[in-house]
């Protein structure tokens, strides 16, 4: 169903079975809906689609109280649950919204659950939110802040297809035939249990120093930081970045056909992981930098 | 893999001190402290070699890799995937985690499928690069000492074909030499066909090693001249000699000093005053001189007996006439008593004996030829004797008395007319037509010639030099200004002196002024 987007498919499975949340950045058209929507048929999970505008209200996403009439004329307040209360929740340009609706939804994916009314409403598990932000219309947006990005498991970029995977999808989706999705897992209770394997595979010590260092190394207060991470980071990746590092590192290695984590899958990882975590300072924005050319720094300094 | 590690890193240092140790013996080499023959060379680079293996196993030995590190260095080398270190971590743990043992599992497999051959690729060290310049060196090193050794040897070979006719005539005459000397005797000879061998085999020797045998050939020669030299020279007196000769000496009183110098071993001294007594030896003593001096004064006396009677013969002949023959004879007796009266006032007794003529007798001498002079020239005798100061007081020396005492102008006496250095006289008052004035009488016969020693007394001494301007580019040693002020007054002078006419005055006057020079 998903041509090409290899890493940004793969990057979504890990998020869904580490109990991550993905932010995905990509012009519009990339097939960001129908990636969502595609894993929730293949997992069979429920799928929620929010776009967010800037008008678009907490209660919007989160559900909100409502007077309802019995059939006996009693009236009471009963809870309407938001598109929040789903497996798989597509928020389509989280930063077009109000910090406010922003931390609202932020608070589901780091809480699961919702408060309303001062009661509290667990969201179903899994939980999975893939918020997407348009790289290019940024103006009149509310760009998420650090803290709210470090919620989400990884960033993937998703980029524009090739000349090949065009023609794929064109030949796909402009034609008569259909792609059907065929359902991989029966129902959430065995991702929770695949959530529950990932989480026992064995990762020896060498492997978890390694993963330290890369975290360490993009701190430019760290005496093993990389040079570029010195001049140019401000912040860097948090005790998040290393658990999203190992919790990656294990579902690479599962998806690998191996029971135990290796540095290459951390390394494979630590793009995705750190890229949102690693804050630049002023010079490095000036001069163009990105933090993905601070990680790749750091990883041909403490190659796998 | 770790068998192959271990052997790179046994090479690695081998090499690493193989180098290090061939560098070492290059330099030392190169800079000539070290020069080992031709055959000695493969020696010389084997015991680097093999002390460099020793060290290098010796040293991989000590650094032999642990499990876990060969484990790391798999896992890095082979891209196993961290396979062999998780495996020896988990191997080690005594859990029981179904994961564990699956991965486990896993790497057996994967174990038994690999090929580890992959990992433990046969290569040279990069280190070997390394021993390219040492051996590099060495092998230049090695080619010339062999280029070296080649022309040494073609060098003696010429050297030695060169100076073997020498060689062979030393050898020939040493052998001569040694026939012709007596064994017994004739030291110096059997001394000099010694040497004669030595410097043969000398010249061979130095041919044999490749050195300039001329160059040898010439000094061996010449340490033979200086041999031959040697041998001529008188031999020192033995100590015995010198004793025997102390004594001889000692019994001679002039020598006495010398021979006690000479037994206590100061030849230098004792040679100086044997030199002196040889030559206290030459002159006369005392008495032989005051015999001398003697026989002088009588020998003066009985001279001035015959004088004296000469003298009075003359007198006696002069009173009865013939005084032109007698004044020459008694000029003659005068010269005759001229040297013996200067050595009388101021030398050394005259040899020949007798007293020594005084200067009273002079005079009284001289008082009588006055007279007998006057007496020739017509007038009295004068009679009286010269004192000190008048004319003729100057003792006989002062015979011809040519210094004309008298008053400017006189033309009394002055017969040569010399001038005088005061003005006024007729030469220099024009009045005579020659410049320098009258022509004076010729000088007498018995004038003669004499040069008066001058001294340099004691007075105070002005000299001043002159400079002469030459023409040309030169300039004037004194300025003009300077010299026309100078002058000027004494061409004033001689101008107001004479008597110009009028118009010659003009003239003259707007001469001067021409000359004046500027302002």
């Amino acid at each position: 169903m998903i041509v090409g987007q290899d890493d940004v498919v793969e990057s979504v499975l890990c998020a869904l079975f580490t109990g991550g949340h993905v932010l995905l950045e990509g012009v519009p058209g990339l097939g960001k809906t129908m990636l969502v929507r595609t894993l929730g048929e293949a997992v069979n999970l429920q799928f929620q689609r929010i776009q967010f505008t800037p008008d678009l209200m907490p209660a919007d996403i989160v559900g909100t109280n409502i007077i309802h009439e019995d059939e006996h004329g009693r009236r009471a307040f009963q809870f309407r649950p938001g598109p929040v209360f789903t497996n798989l929740l597509l928020a389509d340009e989280i930063n077009r919204a109000t910090p406010k609706t922003q931390s609202a939804l932020l608070e589901a994916m780091q809480e699961a659950h919702v408060t309303v009314g001062g009661q509290q409403h667990a969201l179903p598990r899994p939980f999975l939110v893939l918020a997407t932000q348009n790289p290019l219309e940024m103006e009149g947006t509310y760009p998420l802040p650090e803290a709210q990005l470090d919620r989400f498991f990884f960033k993937v970029k998703v980029r524009y297809p090739s000349a090949g995977e065009l023609h794929t999808i064109l030949d796909r989706t402009t034609s008569a035939a259909a792609p059907r999705v065929e359902k991989v897992l029966g129902d959430a209770a065995e991702v929770i249990a695949l959530r529950e394997v990932v989480r026992q595979v064995p990762l020896v010590r060498e492997v978890q120093e390694h993963a330290v260092r890369l975290v360490l190394a993009t701190h430019p207060e760290d005496p093993g930081a990389a040079p570029s991470a010195k001049k140019f980071v401000r912040y860097g990746a948090s005790p998040r970045g290393a658990q999203a590092l190992i919790l990656a590192g294990k579902i690479f290695a599962l998806l690998d056909g191996r029971c135990h984590v290796a540095k290459a899958d951390i390394a494979k990882a630590a793009t995705a992981a750190l890229r949102h975590r690693v804050i630049l300072n002023f010079e490095g924005e000036a001069e163009g930098k990105t933090s993905d050319d601070v990680i790749g720094e750091i990883l041909r300094l403490h190659p796998a | 893999m770790v068998v192959g590690d271990f052997f790179r890193s046994a090479a690695r240092a081998t090499l690493f001190f193989f180098a290090m140790l061939v560098l070492l013996t290059a330099a030392a080499w190169w800079l000539g402290e070290f020069r080992p023959n031709v055959n000695d060379i493969p020696f010389v680079l084997a015991w680097p070699l093999a002390a460099g293996a020793v060290a290098g196993l010796v040293l991989a030995l000590v650094r032999f890799p642990g499990l876990r590190r060969v484990a790391v260095t798999i896992d890095r080398a082979g891209a196993t995937r961290d396979r062999f270190v998780t495996a020896l971590t988990f191997s080690k743990r005594a859990g029981d985690a179904e994961l564990e043992s699956l991965a486990l599992a896993e790497i057996a497999g994967y174990a038994r499928k690999c090929d580890l051959r992959s990992f433990l690729p046969i290569r040279a060290p990069r280190e070997l690069f390394w021993v390219a310049i040492p051996i590099a060196t060495l092998s230049l090193l090695w080619w010339d000492a062999l280029e070296t050794a080649a022309s040494r040897d073609r060098r003696a070979t010429e050297e030695t074909a060169a100076i073997a006719d020498t060689a062979a005539q030393l050898d020939l005459l040493a052998s001569q030499l040694s026939k012709t000397a007596n064994p017994d005797g004739e030291k110096q000879l059997q001394r000099i066909a010694e040497r004669l061998k030595q410097s043969a085999e000398q010249m061979r020797a130095e041919a044999a090693k490749g050195g300039d045998a001329q160059k040898a050939a010439l000094r061996e020669l010449a340490l033979l001249e200086d041999l031959v030299r040697q041998l001529r020279q008188p031999e020192a007196a033995t100590p015995e000699e010198l004793k025997a000769l102390a004594a001889a000496l000692m019994k001679h009183e002039p020598t006495r000093e010398a021979a006690k110098d000479m037994q206590s071993g100061n030849l230098a001294g004792a040679a100086k005053k044997l030199a002196d007594a040889a030559a206290q030896e030459n002159q006369p003593s005392a008495e032989e001189i005051g015999r001398e001096l003697k026989q002088a004064i009588d020998h003066l006396a009985e001279r001035k007996e015959q004088m004296s009677k000469q003298i009075e013969k003359l007198q006696r002949e002069a009173a009865e006439g013939g005084k032109g023959e007698i004044l020459k004879q008694i000029a003659d007796v005068l010269k005759e008593l001229q040297p013996q009266s200067k050595t009388a006032k101021g030398g050394a007794p005259p040899k020949g004996g007798g007293k020594p003529m005084t200067d009273d007798d002079l005079k009284k001498l001289l008082g009588a030829l006055q007279d007998l002079k006057n007496q020739q020239q017509g007038g009295g005798p004068g009679g009286a004797e010269p004192q000190d100061g008048e004319p003729g007081s100057d003792g006989p020396i002062a015979m011809l008395d040519f210094h004309q005492r008298g008053n400017p102008g006189s033309d009394s006496g002055d017969s040569l007319n010399t001038p005088t250095g005061q003005p006024g006289r007729d030469g220099e008052q024009g009045t005579t037509v020659d410049p320098f004035g009258k022509q004076g009488d010729a000088a007498p016969d018995a004038a003669r010639k004499e040069q008066l020693p001058g001294h340099l007394g004691d007075g105070e001494s002005l000299s001043a030099l002159i400079p002469s301007a030459a023409a040309g580019d030169e300039k004037a040693a004194r300025r003009y200004k300077e010299l026309y002020e100078a002058a000027a007054g004494y061409a004033a002078d001689a101008v107001a002196q004479e008597e110009l006419p009028l118009g010659a005055r003009f003239l003259i006057k707007r001469y001067f002024e021409a000359i004046r020079p500027k302002q």
